[in-house]
């Protein structure tokens, strides 16, 4: 006897609903769709092995709860190899080198994505967005994107709902000063 | 406008860039994510398989353990005692229980009685 099959659907439609949305979060940490497609992977499958058993009303919480933590476990090892690579004098060798973003700009060809990216405003967006220090990224597209109030998004994060709401405003702060024109606009 | 409305349109922008940004993915980082999808739910069917085929196999086994546990028990609870009855704690007990002395003081009666309809 299998998983029932109404989970397996409830479940398919969960993450169909949440993949892109996790694998923006972790190409905004990670700038590499690459590593954050493995990250998404690596996410899915965690939650689907501890939580899918869980009602289906705690699974976007416990989904990003999960993503949240692929994420910094990853920028905590990113940061150490940079460290190490930096002792060994590679520097930054290797930034960006396979960042799609990156690859926009030489794109003859460039699909929608590309080109909402490529927009004067996509690409403001998107610096502003990349520039903000990971915690306060997270809180800012958890609240503001994934639409969690801030209890959820503090059980995500796993720190306290004061931390969200000062993350949240610094952020939304900081937007609003890197995207002027825009704010106004 | 207040400050809050001017906020709450500026994030609502953002948002939808990023929606935006997520509807435009190009096709092959689509496949990966639905492999990625398919793989996870594999996973699961095939842990809930062996959740479901791990109760078959443990009651079983359970089923067969507790009967063996409760014949041991049964059985040693009814092995004949081969320690001798005559230690001294308990003869002292048997000796001065007021119940005995009664029964040996009956037992007299008895032998009588049975004397008396023997001569009759």
């Amino acid at each position: 006897m299998g998983f029932p099959l109404d989970s397996r659907e409830s479940l398919n439609r969960f993450l169909a609903d949440v993949e892109r949305r996790a694998l923006r979060m972790a190409q905004f940490a990670s700038r590499n769709s690459d590593e954050a497609l493995d990250l998404v992977q690596e996410a899915m499958m965690k939650f689907c092995e501890r939580y899918a058993v869980r009602p289906e009303g705690e699974w976007p919480v416990l989904f990003y709860r999960v993503l949240q933590s692929r994420i910094m476990d990853w920028h905590r090892r990113n940061t150490v190899r940079k460290r190490i690579f930096g002792w060994l004098g590679r520097g930054h060798e290797e930034e960006d080198e396979n960042d799609p973003i990156a690859r926009v700009a030489d794109s003859k060809t460039p699909g929608p994505f590309e080109k909402t990216l490529q927009s004067e405003a996509g690409a403001a967006m998107e610096n502003a967005i990349r520039s903000l220090p990971l915690r306060q990224r997270q809180a800012f597209l958890l609240r503001a994107w994934e639409g969690l109030d801030i209890a959820q998004t503090a059980a995500v994060m796993r720190c306290s709902e004061g931390t969200i709401k000062t993350h949240y405003s610094r952020a939304v702060s900081t937007l609003r000063t890197l995207l002027e024109d825009f704010a106004h606009g | 406008m207040d400050e809050q409305e001017r906020e709450n349109q500026f994030v609502e922008k953002i948002r939808g860039f990023l929606d935006e940004s997520t509807e435009s993915l190009n096709p092959k980082i689509r496949l990966r994510l639905q492999e990625s999808r398919t793989q996870a739910l594999k996973a699961v069917e095939k842990r809930h398989a062996w959740f479901l085929s791990f109760p078959q196999w443990i009651t079983v086994g359970g089923l067969a353990t507790a009967t063996t546990a409760i014949l041991i028990f049964f059985f040693w609870l009814n092995v004949p005692s081969l320690e001798a009855p005559t230690k001294q704690v308990e003869d002292f007990e048997i000796i001065t229980s007021k119940e005995q002395i009664d029964f040996y003081q009956d037992l007299e009666f008895f032998r009588w009685l049975a004397a008396k309809e023997n001569e009759t």
